[in-house]
């Protein structure tokens, strides 16, 4: 993905495509310095303004879809249409004054050589300007502000992703200067997938695996670790607890491009948040878009599915939250998902109901590992 | 002032800690949780409560020794813990992720405070007769107060041992900090030019608790002394405002509610106080408590309708304040 974005041999979408850049720590400040020179340039001109603060859009408005002709693997890109973050505008002044106060932040940061996880940062921030910051969510969303204008990812700023992922199964990771990390002998809670990039970009794996599994829910990858799956099924599970960040995106996207041979299958929840999940893994996402792209795998949808509600008691089915129906619309109306994916969703709207995997149990607390292994062996998967 | 004040008992948790209750604060309400109760203790460890059934939310460990205060951030995000072993523990409430831990020579932290903006935690210093005031986006020691030796006494003279500083106090402008010390007096210092000002006299026995009354540009301090008495300050002239006395034993702790018309007090009589200023003596007394009082707090914002005790008895009590 990375060769076609260099080539010269570029397609027209691939011209609309606006992304960050992966920059080292003494790049970022300079272009730091150069946002705050053309500020100051417009400011001390013969015709003085406030400039405007240009940042990428990250609506879905510009969210483009880069189909995978010669790969297998679509992904959500974001395109050239601007917002702005102005002065002038009367509510929005804080939001303004905001990017320039994470802008110096990291400014400080990355010349002192550091790294600062998204909380740290908010501390800092909370303590340095109390008017300013005053929530997690706000600090998250400036730091995206500063992702588009600067154009540069998150981790080349100076924040480090956070430690949320686990890996366990049939992989041996190895840190530079340190000992192999067998994954199968890591127990149910798994090897910790850290939140430093650079650090995930130097291990080195090594797997006798044929399958990678990646798992929505804690709670379900804690039961097939202690389960130990993969001995039954050379596998690796994967999981985010949740929805999934960063680093385990990135780690999972490392694996892909090791092992080309192993198919990734994925084993979320029966309702539009799984399948947004799923989404995530396999496109990308529009809020981190200009970087997201790069680490969009091939992930096939292995269950719950449709069918699989025959296996299921009737009442384990819970109605969708209204939540669930603002996924479930905002996953209709992208163009990204295909017709297969789309069928799904469907049915889930009309029936109004969703399923937890953990649903399997009923069947006894050892189906989930027989399920797996057959829809495995089945090949059942989309 | 027509309306008069009182407290009624809400609820109270026996053997709330191990061992006897030496502080407590209120962590400001977030986006997304309301008020919170932070106590510490003798037993090493910090509590947190939520009001008004005092569930006990999680226990801190990692002190050394006992917990002699608590602060909390205005944010409500963070809160600061300080042991006997002068290592002050910077944590996120939620969380209880640590996020500094400052270190100072021994006996040197005392209580402490954030102050109204939180850029800064001011610490006092115990023997090193100051305060130290800490940055709090960098947790570096950013200034130190010191309180000026008497005159016509030399640098190695143990003087210093009298202005032992147990107790400070942000003015709710953040411009100026008062000090309480062993010998009885208050300091005063200019945050901005970190000078000493002036000392305030009238108590001649430790000074445990300090508070300012809560308006913007307040020059008001009570201060609580081990001699008995509440003495009222002006902290910009030398005079005392007014004195209220009634306790039987040392006073321990003050606070002022935030509207700032009602005053309780903690003591080693076992009681809580709440005062009327205008009439300069007790409204109420609470004897709820086995033991001596050492912390009283009022929840902040809003209408102050939440006071809190701790004591040596173990035991927190929680009252509605009308």
């Amino acid at each position: 993905m990375d060769d076609l974005s260099k080539s010269d041999m570029k397609f027209f979408s691939d011209q609309q495509h606006c992304f960050a850049d992966i920059l080292l720590p003494h790049e970022v400040p300079a272009r730091i310095q150069v946002v705050v020179l053309n500020f100051l340039k417009i400011l001390s001109s013969p015709d003085p303004a406030i400039s405007d603060l240009p940042l990428i859009n990250r609506k879905s408005s510009n969210s483009r879809v880069s189909e995978g002709i010669l790969t297998d693997v679509s992904w959500i890109f974001l395109s050239h249409s601007f917002c702005s973050r102005s002065l002038m505008k009367a509510n929005a002044t804080k939001a303004f004054i905001r990017v320039w106060k994470v802008m110096e932040m990291c400014f400080e940061i990355l010349i002192q050589d550091k790294r600062v996880t998204q909380r740290e940062l908010f501390y800092k921030l909370l303590c340095d300007s109390p008017h300013y910051f005053s929530s997690q969510l706000q600090v998250n969303r400036t730091i995206q502000d500063v992702v588009a204008l600067l154009r540069c990812s998150r981790y080349s700023l100076g924040i480090m992703a956070s430690r949320k992922g686990l890996v366990a199964g049939r992989i041996l990771l190895q840190e530079p200067n340190q000992e192999a990390v067998d994954c199968s002998a890591c127990g149910s809670s798994g090897y910790a997938i850290s939140g430093d990039l650079n650090l995930l970009e130097s291990l080195s794996m090594k797997t006798d695996a044929r399958y990678i599994v990646v798992v929505e829910k804690h709670a379900i990858f804690q039961r097939l670790a202690e389960d130990n799956v993969f001995n039954q099924i050379p596998s690796i599970l994967l999981t985010a607890k949740g929805y999934p960040d960063i680093a385990t995106r990135f780690l999972l996207h490392r694996m892909s491009r090791a092992f080309p041979d192993l198919p990734i299958l994925a084993l979320v929840d029966w309702n539009p948040a799984g399948l947004a999940i799923l989404s995530t893994y396999k496109f990308g996402s529009i809020g981190m878009g200009l970087e997201a792209y790069r680490y969009a795998c091939n992930v096939k949808w292995l269950g719950l599915r449709g069918d699989d509600l025959q296996l299921i008691p009737q009442q384990s089915l819970a109605p969708l939250k209204p939540r669930d129906l603002q996924i479930a619309r905002s996953l209709i109306s992208s163009t990204i998902l295909r017709d297969n994916y789309r069928q799904e969703l469907a049915v889930m709207m009309q029936s109004g109901q969703g399923a937890e995997i953990e649903a399997l149990y009923f069947n006894g607390y050892d189906y989930l590992v027989k399920y797996l292994a057959k829809k495995i062996v089945q090949a059942n998967y989309i | 002032m027509a309306k008069s004040m009182k407290l009624a008992g809400l609820k109270s948790v026996e053997n709330a800690h191990d061992e006897s209750v030496w502080t407590a604060t209120w962590v400001p309400a977030t986006g997304s949780r309301p008020p919170l109760l932070l106590t510490g203790s003798l037993d090493e460890t910090v509590k947190v409560w939520r009001p008004d059934e005092l569930d006990l939310l999680r226990t801190n460990t990692g002190h050394c020794l006992g917990v002699v205060s608590v602060a909390a951030h205005p944010s409500g995000v963070i809160a600061a813990s300080a042991a006997l072993d002068s290592f002050v523990r910077v944590f996120d409430v939620d969380t209880n992720a640590t996020i500094a831990t400052l270190e100072s020579p021994p006996s040197e932290v005392w209580q402490m405070q954030f102050d109204p903006k939180g850029t800064t935690l001011a610490v006092a210093g115990g023997g090193s007769a100051s305060i130290k005031l800490w940055d709090t986006a960098t947790w570096r020691l950013v200034a130190t107060l010191s309180i000026p030796r008497p005159e016509g006494s030399k640098p190695s003279e143990k003087s210093g041992s009298k202005k032992f500083v147990l107790s400070v106090a942000w003015s709710p402008d953040g411009r100026r900090l008062a000090c309480g010390s062993m010998d009885g007096t208050i300091s005063v210092f200019d945050v901005a030019r970190a000078k000493f000002l002036r000392h305030l006299e009238g108590h001649y026995m430790p000074v445990r608790s300090l508070v300012f009354s809560p308006e913007h540009d307040s020059r008001k301090l009570y201060s609580a002394s081990d001699d008995g008495h509440v003495h009222i300050h002006d902290v910009e002239g030398k005079a005392i405002i007014g004195a209220m006395s009634g306790h039987t034993g040392w006073v321990l702790s003050v606070d002022v509610s935030p509207d700032g018309e009602a005053i309780a007090t903690g003591s080693s009589d076992k009681t809580v106080r709440l005062w009327d200023f205008k009439m300069r003596a007790a409204i109420q007394v609470m004897s709820n408590h086995t033991d001596q009082v050492w912390a009283v707090a009022f929840r902040p914002g809003g209408r102050g309708d939440r006071l809190a005790s701790v004591s040596d008895d173990k035991s927190i009590s929680l009252y509605h304040c009308s």
